[in-house]
């Protein structure tokens, strides 16, 4: 039966109640999955086909030398009882997490409210807020390490400036080496993609809406806290999920300026999955706190989603 | 009758006399010679005969090898290209694929790893002693030994430093020849300015240094804050080492099965002296502290002294921009009783692949690129640190006179303690936190409560099972 769309759609067998394809449709379906083929092969190669593979390896003891061998699970009961480092990194990733994306989040959606402004010159400014998202990792780790240098970086001899005699060794010292991380991830991040993503929010907002609220005599504080935030819930939702998700992944900033130290102190669960399947070579134990960590921001995921019907609010309906 | 001679019968005479003389001289030593001339002539064929031996054996190799490795790269690959030609030459029949694995040291292993995994690895590859990859490499019996080839060979292992040969060897076989190789944090690169400023005298750059104690006052007679440190010390698994063993201790014990920093009381001498200088007099600066760090901030004025090892002098040296600013030297530690010097010698080395195609050929390139002028050229054009052969000495010191003050102590030097169960790399993260954690005079914490946790925490690893 050709419908008015003229899309066919499958008819089903009287004899057996299966649905049947027709030719046309088979083919209409052969032409999709050849399109999404690159992409597919690439999921399955690169992505879908190591997964299972971890986690297969997760379940043996593999030091890439030798063939996998069985242990069940005992990479996973190393891990909760014998593995010093395991509670260790969680507990340094979780305040990295706790820290760095509520003050991102709400750093970014006070900087798109602000830039939202219809003022001359604000696209100069949206610019400049969002250039240093655009500086790789690596260079900005090396800018920041010297930024944050305990005697000549030009934060503390603001600080001294200021009259604070003895500012902290921020890298140096373990109580401010996160504190250091999180500082320089806000610096790149606030003014980032996220941004980006919160403008989009509120130019979705109806104008008609800050209209209405000011016909009823709400004030710019008013609007902006009866208005803006509860339609902005969606993309604030949307941010920190992945402000979260990206958060709990830390590695690469950790790694690139102390590399988990002074004395563990950064030594975030991505480093400590990485130093164990390509550094120690226990490939096994590293796809084990790997698995168990994605099964983590998983949950993590699905938490927030089922919370958010509590706050988040959907202009129109979900 | 007149019994006189005439003139003539004079003359006569006089010429036999001459002649039979001359006869009489030329002939014993042309015997002789004659006798040398045989002889060596005979030596002669000899000679040729083995030289003609050892060409046809030359051109009779043939093979075709690969080499895979990331040393030697820095300076465009010129020393590696260099040996390939040279050993074209030598062995017409061999060839040589040199396979560069960009990426630094630590990168190496685990693509080492992942090509032993996929079946390709190269015939000639380098695990490092030095860094701990060695013994877990000929446990998964992925290098050949390669004692019965040096047998046939009559390879004079002396060419080579004794304490780089030591640590080619393992479970009773030698697996290679030394590729790279130094002291060790073996030294304090110092600032010559700074002492000749005080009036203090410095020992001889390679002789055995002063005293502990005086490197301790040292550090806290140079120390100005906000200004200077006197002593950056390494927290990490050499630089405990050259420390403890200092003292008369050391970090593992012989067998590398346990870590003694608490049960031997030299050792917890040392680890003491760093942890009175770190966290009670604070004159040692810590993480991020001092940045640049090392070289930089010796040439900068900012720091008086630095752990190090003999090559961390040479690089200094050629960082200097401003001689009224600093004059890079060197001491070294007080000796051992025994006499040896006190370091913990670190060095690479060059491997066959168990299973190469031709072990002759590969251990022929092997003694190529470990000989001597390999090792030259290793270090003058090559970009590493080759300290491991006496002969390569001359030439490195006509290139940098510096190079002088390494020979005692590798001459006379002391291995590197390695964990049994070859988790290297697990240990020295391990010792390298937790002393970090230990000397953190920001966040101090009592002495014996860190050193204990890191003495747990570095013999479980110690305790796992080899991998």
């Amino acid at each position: 039966m050709t419908t008015m769309t003229g899309r066919t759609t499958a008819k089903t067998d009287p004899a057996t109640g299966k649905r049947v394809h027709s030719r046309i449709q088979r083919r209409n379906n052969l032409y999709g999955f050849i399109f999404i083929s690159p992409w597919l092969i690439g999921f399955i190669g690169l992505w879908l086909g190591p997964a299972i593979a971890a986690l297969y390896f997760s379940f043996t003891n593999y030091n890439v030398l030798n063939s996998p061998k069985w242990i069940g699970l005992g990479n996973y009961v190393e891990m909760f009882t014998r593995d010093d480092l395991f509670w260790t990194s969680i507990q340094r990733t979780l305040y990295y997490a706790g820290v760095s994306v509520p003050l991102g989040v709400l750093g970014s959606m006070i900087l798109a409210i602000l830039l939202n402004a219809s003022l001359r010159g604000v696209t100069v400014f949206r610019t400049l807020f969002f250039m240093p998202s655009l500086v790789p990792v690596v260079a900005a780790a090396i800018l920041w390490v010297w930024l944050l240098n305990t005697d000549w970086g030009i934060l503390n001899q603001a600080l001294r400036h200021l009259g604070w005699k003895h500012p902290p060794s921020w890298f140096g010292n373990r109580k401010w080496a996160i504190p250091s991380l999180i500082m320089m991830n806000l610096w790149g991040s606030v003014g980032g993609t996220r941004m980006i993503i919160f403008l989009a929010g509120l130019q979705g907002i109806p104008e008609e809406l800050y209209d209405a609220a000011a016909i009823d005599g709400a004030g710019r504080w008013q609007r902006t806290l009866h208005v803006t935030l509860p339609l902005l819930t969606p993309t604030i939702f949307f941010n920190l999920v992945l402000g979260i998700i990206g958060a709990l992944q830390a590695f690469d900033a950790a790694f690139l300026t102390v590399e988990g130290g002074p004395g563990f102190a950064t030594w975030f669960f991505g480093l400590h999955i990485w130093k164990h399947a390509f550094q120690y070579f226990n490939v096994g134990y590293g796809a084990a706190l790997a698995w168990f960590f994605a099964l983590v921001i998983i949950l993590i995921t699905v938490l927030q989603q089922r919370l958010s019907e509590k706050w988040v609010f959907y202009y129109g309906g979900r | 009758m007149s019994k006189l001679m005439t003139r003539r019968q004079l003359l006569r005479s006089a010429g036999l006399l001459a002649g039979s003389v001359g006869l009489l001289a030329a002939c014993q030593p042309k015997v002789v010679k004659e006798t040398v001339i045989v002889e060596k002539e005979v030596e002669k064929v000899v000679k040729e005969t083995v030289v003609v031996e050892k060409e046809a054996q030359a051109t009779e190799l043939k093979a075709k090898l690969g080499w895979g490795t990331f040393r030697g790269q820095e300076t465009s690959w010129k020393w590696n290209e260099e040996r390939l030609q040279a050993f074209k030459e030598k062995f017409p029949g061999v060839e040589i694929e040199f396979r560069p694995m960009p990426g630094g040291q630590q990168e190496a292993y685990g693509k080492y790893m992942a090509l032993v995994a996929a079946g390709d690895l190269d015939d000639i590859v380098s695990f490092d002693p030095g860094l701990y990859h060695f013994r877990r490499a000929v446990e998964a019996e992925i290098l050949m030994p390669l004692d019965d080839l040096m047998a046939v060979d009559n390879l004079d292992l002396t060419e080579w430093f004794d304490v780089f040969i030591q640590m080619q060897r393992y479970k009773g076989h030698i697996w290679g020849l030394p590729s790279w190789g130094w002291g060790g944090y073996d030294c304090l690169v110092a600032n010559a300015l700074h002492f000749k400023e005080a009036g203090i005298e410095l020992p001889a750059p390679d002789a055995p240094g002063p005293s502990m104690d005086t490197i301790g006052e040292w550090a806290r007679k140079f120390y100005q804050e906000g200004e200077t440190y006197g002593l950056q010390l390494a927290y990490m698994d050499h630089g405990l080492e050259v420390i403890t063993r200092s003292f008369g201790g050391d970090v593992l014990n012989e067998d590398g099965s346990k870590i003694i920093l608490l049960d031997d009381d030299k050792s917890l001498q040392g680890m003491k002296w760093m942890y009175e200088l770190a966290v009670e007099d604070k004159v040692i600066p810590q993480g991020e502290d001092l940045k640049p760090a090392g070289a930089g901030a010796l040439v900068a004025g900012k720091l008086t002294m630095y752990q190090c090892g003999s090559l961390c002098t040479v690089n200094a040296a050629k960082a200097v921009t401003d001689k009224t600013i600093c004059e890079v030297t060197q001491f070294l530690y007080p000796a051992q009783p025994d006499g040896h010097y006190t370091n913990a010698v670190r060095c690479g080395s060059w491997n066959v692949k168990q299973g190469t195609s031709s072990p002759e050929a590969a251990y022929e390139f092997v003694k190529h690129i470990a000989g001597r002028e390999g090792t030259i050229g290793f270090n003058l054009f090559g970009g590493q640190g080759a300290l491991t052969r006496a002969d390569a000495f001359p030439a490195l010191e006509g290139a940098n006179p510096m190079y002088a003050w390494f020979k005692k102590p590798l001459a006379n030097g002391m291995v590197i303690r390695e964990p049994a169960n070859s988790r290297g790399q697990e240990y020295t993260d391990a010792l390298s936190q937790y002393t970090t954690k230990l000397m953190d005079k920001y966040n101090p914490i009592p002495f014996e409560q860190g050193l204990q946790e890191l003495v747990d925490a570095v013999q479980k690893i110690l305790d796992k099972p080899m991998e």
